[in-house]
């Protein structure tokens, strides 16, 4: 069997499996070889503990691309998005704040801390959204790799849409480009209650502060979002999120992929410039037309083909391109909620996601300690709890909580090693956080979960524990990602391509890297 | 109007307090705000839908089977103990005139369930038979569990035998000591049971379920959600996708069974029934009943084309909306009856009547962006939409 | 005094520069100052009684290629001791990395071309420098922080700190932000001056041989219009009519203070935040590193 596959793909994620649909559905014989046991990725449901499943890495939904649920007719395998009909904050004093779905409910929740804000609110959100449907659009195409043909179709496709823009959307656009979060929402909202929650949807999974330029373009990210044809922000997979890669899995092998677990390549194998196949741990080799990476560059070119058979220039690319993991996960196996003070008992506000975001000054503050390379002593944690949405991943009457914790710099002032030593640590700081909020939540606690960025790196293969396969930061975006040059999902060896987060155009589940990835190699009809 | 007998609850829930009439009842048409969480509760979990407002009528005496078999067009003979049936009944000139469940209790009792009052047509059929007539509607309540946590939550509440009762069975049973018929039924196309009890415990069984539900995320839900539901099982609804042919005037607004497409239910050769001379004319009908599944890529590309975000009915709509041969809108050869964004299908998704004869695999439908119309592709298919395993298989 | 053509508000290098620009093509200017010297941030400033500093800035940046041509001015090269000794330790010049001079270079052309929505002449202005290779290195580079930016060189950590410094310190940022590395390329290719007061001078006298009036000591205090046009109003509240105002000050400034707040329509939002202060110290004898240093001077 080993000469006959059009194409392997190594790393059984969501965008690796995304690709092995469209692959297999255009007729390809494709092959998908997976390290875990498991199928997913980042995006992976587990049982972890007895009863309880987790999304254990990635945990939201909101970003995957409408035209893939489509096309490759998720629905049907099982692929179902909950939306989330709240933003919780709690707060010390008053009743925190809560963002809803119903315009009117979240204008009257805002104006208890500023009529004002809650007045821009409105037009706040219609302008990004706005301003999101182009970055959708860019999103939705591959990203121009310089001044060929195809590129100029490209561009000329995106003129209706800036044309579209008035002058000071178009103006917004720009700034947002390379403002600060808090700097942009200075320029809608006075309140800090407010442009807390807001600010800390720039800092997700990067590297910077709220306060550090360029994070306003993250803030787009969440509205760009696609659920039920409303532009919108998030939701859960019922089943947690590895029932999106499953439902992607299912459909690649409905088409006829053929998917391996348990499969961990060591090598491409690369003759000539030319990658020929690869080598599985165990040593047996698969040789394939065509071989299609969901890892990250680095793991990509450096770990699996190595840099002997790289040009200088791509060696440096890499060099350059930058990780800088920022973020941990704690998941709780709990037998009751969590009772917040400012907002007593179990309402609809916990059936959101519940941001840990008191002021924009908490959040700047966490970001300093990771800065000299500890972990945030008051971290800002955004935890949802989708077993109140989704019963069938906890058992009866018990609870999953899933905490997305920043900051957790992979690189510790004592080096990333030492994470080992200060998992547990880490943890605990975590519940102390949200003990401040909503005490005695250890009583409720079963068990717990902690993933630090090393151990993100262990376990998922994403290196430095970067969520997004490398930094969304604007010179790591569109025709620079991963690098100048080999943005068309291609690498400096033939017949080697990359389709994970690493390319255009990046990480959160999208899909959209495998998808394009996967069209870019039928144009080329392989 | 009346209150259900669940209002004291429902009244505490609603938020929305969004109210609407459903045969002389209030009923919520969403507690939340939006319906579209109650919905996903539906779909994921469970929801708890009052459905106290049918028309609920006891029909009892060894003459029961005999009247219920001349009222509707299905042959009741084959039902057995403990099961229900879906029914329509007709008037003599075979144009239906409801639709409702019929759930036999015992060898000579069937409950009757349905969305017009029906007592009046049955007592006109009902003489020198050997039978009592008795309108439950205001003595017994009803609720609808329905979701994939729906026997979970049952067994949870004390029925431990939930699991042994197969799709369209009924049991009777206690529930918080509530004499209590259940159904395995459901206007959802999901997992689901229908309850009824008397209306003077409705609110201990409320109650009971909501506590035993909530380990299980049930919820309360209204009818918006309810709609969006029924429209994927693709299950037609009284006044919506046909009307009561007593209340209509002209030919045109009235169905055959064979014209819903639900002529795998008349069963013409047996004794006389209502309508069964017509009904034999007309089983070659004009129109047949389909499902529709509007195109999503030119649905966008319209709204694209106008700068918008492609809208989608967050609600389900019911109004007819034409459906034409051709894009240019000359032939018409059917219309939508109602409609719905399907968030688990990610499919726009309709109800409609067609033509017969009309051959190919698309009509165009009408669709209003901005106030203008235009035609989109709309393909046909056979519903239901959704049809999950779980609905059928045995409960776990 | 006749009504000029054009008034410009502030006499610092800015508004001198514009005068010069403006006389010299032939326009009646006059240029309106408020404090009793001209120079702007540039001039020199006095404190105690003996003593005083040649502007706020830090060092000199050094006026523009196509403004000392303009101007028809060359500025007396300094020794690299003078220039670099202020600020780089180890007398390393960013100028040594040819890759990020080049870079800058080309953002510098590319700034320097007007943008100006309808005009297709100016876009294609950019194409030349944007098919320059260095393109490729702004477009990854200007997103980096300064020490991101460093960091694709080799250079040891005293290096960076040297470089990164001056450059960030005058932004609300540290050296570790995103579009550090932008401020640092448009500094990649200054021309070194030893000197504001030098370059006040020479604006100053090129702007009145040209016959600009430039008056000191005169605060404008509001810019506004009436039936007869736009016109200043000084303290004094004497209206001085002219076909153009060319104000050089902050547009927070200009917004919060000069201009009538019914000429505004709508007003991009800028920020302004001061992020820096000024130590002088007066003493009797320099450290021997600053010795060859021009940027204090004892007034004798």
């Amino acid at each position: 069997m080993s000469s006959s596959w059009d194409a392997v793909i190594i790393g059984g994620g969501h965008n690796g499996l995304v690709c092995a649909a469209y692959l297999a559905r255009a007729g390809h014989k494709v092959l998908v070889l997976e390290r875990r046991e498991v199928m997913g990725g980042a995006a992976v449901s587990e049982e972890v503990f007895p009863g309880f499943t987790f999304s254990v890495a990635s945990y939201v939904i909101s970003l995957f691309r409408p035209r893939i649920i489509r096309e490759l007719e998720l629905a049907k395998y099982g692929y179902q998005v909950i939306p989330m009909d709240c933003a919780f904050q709690p707060l010390h004093d008053q009743r925190g704040l809560a963002r809803w779905s119903d315009a009117d409910r979240t204008y009257s929740e805002i104006s208890r801390y500023s009529r004002h804000d809650a007045e821009n609110y409105h037009d706040f959100k219609r302008t990004l959204t706005r301003l999101g449907r182009i970055a959708a659009q860019v999103i939705s195409r591959p990203a121009p790799t310089g001044f060929s043909l195809q590129d100029l179709r490209t561009h000329t496709e995106m003129l209706p849409l800036i044309r579209d823009l008035e002058p000071h959307e178009l103006q917004q656009l720009v700034r947002l480009l390379t403002l600060s979060a808090v700097d942009f929402l200075d320029e809608w909202f006075e309140s800090d209650i407010l442009k807390a929650p807001l600010s800390a949807s720039g800092i997700i999974g990067t590297f910077q502060g709220v306060r550090s330029p360029g994070t306003a373009y993250v803030l787009l990210h969440h509205y760009m979002g696609e659920l039920d044809g409303a532009f919108r922000s998030w939701g859960f997979a019922r089943g947690g999120t590895g029932s999106v890669s499953l439902a992607c899995a299912k459909a690649a092998q409905a088409h006829g992929a053929v998917i391996r677990t348990e499969a961990e390549v060591t090598q491409v194998r690369v003759r000539n410039n030319r990658a020929t196949g690869i080598v599985l741990a165990g040593g047996e080799e698969i040789s394939a037309r065509r071989i299609i990476s969901n890892l990250d560059p680095r793991r990509t070119l450096h770990g699996l083909v190595g840099a002997v058979h790289l040009p200088e220039d791509t060696v440096n690319a890499l060099a350059h391109f930058t990780y800088r993991g920022s973020s941990g996960k704690v998941n709780l196996a709990l037998d009751g909620l969590p009772d917040f003070t400012c907002r007593p008992g179990i309402g609809d506000h916990l059936r959101g996601d519940i941001a840990i975001a008191p002021s924009v000054d908490y959040l700047e503050q966490a970001f300093d300690e990771a800065k000299y390379g500890a972990f945030s002593s008051r971290p800002f944690i955004n935890a949802v709890i989708p077993s109140l949405t989704d019963p069938s991943i906890a058992p009866p009457g018990k609870h999953v909580i899933s905490c997305f914790v920043q900051y957790a710099p992979y690189d510790l002032a004592e080096g990333h090693e030492a994470w080992s030593l200060q998992r547990e640590a880490f943890g605990q700081t975590v519940l102390d956080t949200l003990e401040e909020f909503a005490p005695k939540l250890r009583d409720h606690i079963e068990h717990m979960q902690i993933l630090t960025p090393l151990d993100l790196e262990r376990d998922f293969g994403l290196t430095e524990g970067n969520i997004f396969h490398g930094e969304l930061s604007l010179n790591q975006l569109l025709f620079q990602r991963p690098a100048w040059g080999m943005a068309g999902y291609r690498t400096p060896i033939r017949n080697l391509w990359m389709c994970g987060s690493g390319t255009h155009p990046g990480g959160g589940v999208m899909g959209a890297s495998g998808e394009l990835a996967a069209k870019a190699l039928l144009r080329e009809r392989i | 109007m009346v209150p259900s007998p669940f209002y004291p609850r429902q009244s505490a829930l609603s938020e929305s307090m969004d109210w609407t009439r459903w045969n002389g009842y209030y009923a919520p048409q969403s507690y939340q705000l939006q319906h579209e969480n109650e919905y996903h509760t539906i779909r994921t979990a469970a929801g708890l839908i009052d459905i106290s407002p049918l028309f609920k009528i006891s029909v009892t005496g060894p003459d029961s089977l005999a009247l219920l078999n001349r009222i509707v067009v299905r042959d009741l003979s084959r039902l057995k103990e403990n099961r229900v049936a879906y029914v329509v009944w007709c008037d003599p000139d075979g144009f239906v005139l409801g639709d409702g469940v019929v759930m036999k209790q015992d060898s000579e009792t069937f409950f009757f369930m349905c969305n017009d009052p029906t007592c009046a047509w049955l007592q006109k059929h009902a003489t020198n038979l050997n039978l009592t007539i008795t309108d439950q509607t205001e003595t017994i309540a009803g609720v609808a569990l329905q979701g994939p946590c729906a026997a979970k939550i049952l067994s949870h509440a004390g029925i431990k035998n939930i699991s042994d009762l197969k799709y369209f069975g009924a049991m009777s049973t206690s529930i918080h000591g509530s004499q209590t018929w259940i159904s395995r039924s459901g206007f959802t196309g999901d997992l689901g049971y229908e309850l009824w009890f008397p209306s003077d415990q409705a609110l201990s069984v409320w109650d009971t379920l909501v506590e035993s539900g909530t380990g299980f995320g049930l919820r309360a839900t209204g009818l918006k959600a309810l709609d969006v539901c029924r429209i994927e099982a693709g299950l037609l609804e009284q006044g919506v996708d046909f009307q009561n042919a007593s209340h209509m005037l002209t030919r045109a607004q009235k169905s055959t069974p064979f014209d819903l497409g639900l002529g795998w239910m008349v069963h013409l050769d047996r004794d006389p029934f209502v309508g069964q001379s017509e009904l034999r004319k007309k089983q070659n009908s004009r129109y047949t009943a389909i499902g529709l599944e509007i195109d999503w890529n030119q649905t966008r590309d319209l709204y694209e084309s106008r700068g918008l975000p492609p809208a989608l009915p967050v609600e389900a709509w019911s109004s007819s909306v034409p459906l034409y041969r051709d894009h240019a809108r000359q032939h018409q050869v059917g219309y939508a009856t109602s409609g719905t964004w399907s968030p688990i299908l990610k499919k726009y998704i309709a109800l409609a009547t067609i033509e017969k004869s009309y051959r190919s695999d698309s009509v165009q439908i009408e669709l209003a962006v901005e106030h203008e119309r235009h035609c989109v592709d709309a393909y046909i298919v056979q519903p239901p939409f959704y049809d999950p395993p779980h609905k059928r298989a045995p409960a776990a | 005094m006749q009504n000029p053509e054009v008034i410009i508000i502030g006499a610092g290098t800015n508004g001198l520069a514009a005068a010069v620009a403006l006389s010299k093509a032939g326009m009646d200017t006059l240029v309106l100052e408020k404090r009793a010297v001209s120079g702007g941030l540039s001039a020199y400033h006095r404190f105690g009684t003996k003593y005083r500093i040649p502007g706020f800035r830090p060092y000199p940046d050094g006026s523009t290629d196509m403004l000392n041509k303009a101007l028809g001015i060359t500025f007396p090269q300094p020794t690299s001791a003078n220039s670099t000794g202020l600020w780089n330790g180890d007398s390393f010049d960013i100028e040594t990395l040819p890759e990020l001079a080049d870079a800058g270079k080309a953002l510098k052309t590319l700034l320097s071309i007007p943008l100006k929505r309808a005009s297709l002449r100016n876009k294609m202005a950019w194409l030349p420098t944007l098919l320059q290779t260095q393109t490729k290195d702004l477009a990854r580079w200007i997103p980096l922080s300064c020490v991101d930016l460093l960091s694709e060189f080799d250079l040891c950590e005293k290096q960076y700190s040297a470089l990164t410094a001056p450059l960030y310190t005058r932004t609300f940022a540290g050296p570790k932000s995103p579009f550090g590395a932008l401020q640092m390329l448009l500094h990649a290719n200054r021309n070194n001056s030893n000197g504001h007061a030098v370059l006040i001078q020479k604006l100053e006298a090129a702007a009145r041989s040209n016959g600009a009036v430039i008056q000191t000591g005169a605060p404008v205090k509001q810019i506004c219009r009436n039936s007869s046009g736009v016109h200043v109003l000084m303290q004094d509240k004497t209206p001085i009519y002219a076909r153009f105002i060319l104000a050089t000050c902050s547009p927070a400034m200009l917004r919060n203070h000069l201009l009538n707040p019914v000429l505004i329509s709508r007003w991009p939002p800028v920020r302004s935040r001061g992020t820096c202060a000024v130590l002088a110290l007066a003493m009797d004898q320099l450290p021997g590193w600053l010795t060859s240093s021009p940027a204090c001077c004892k007034i004798d």
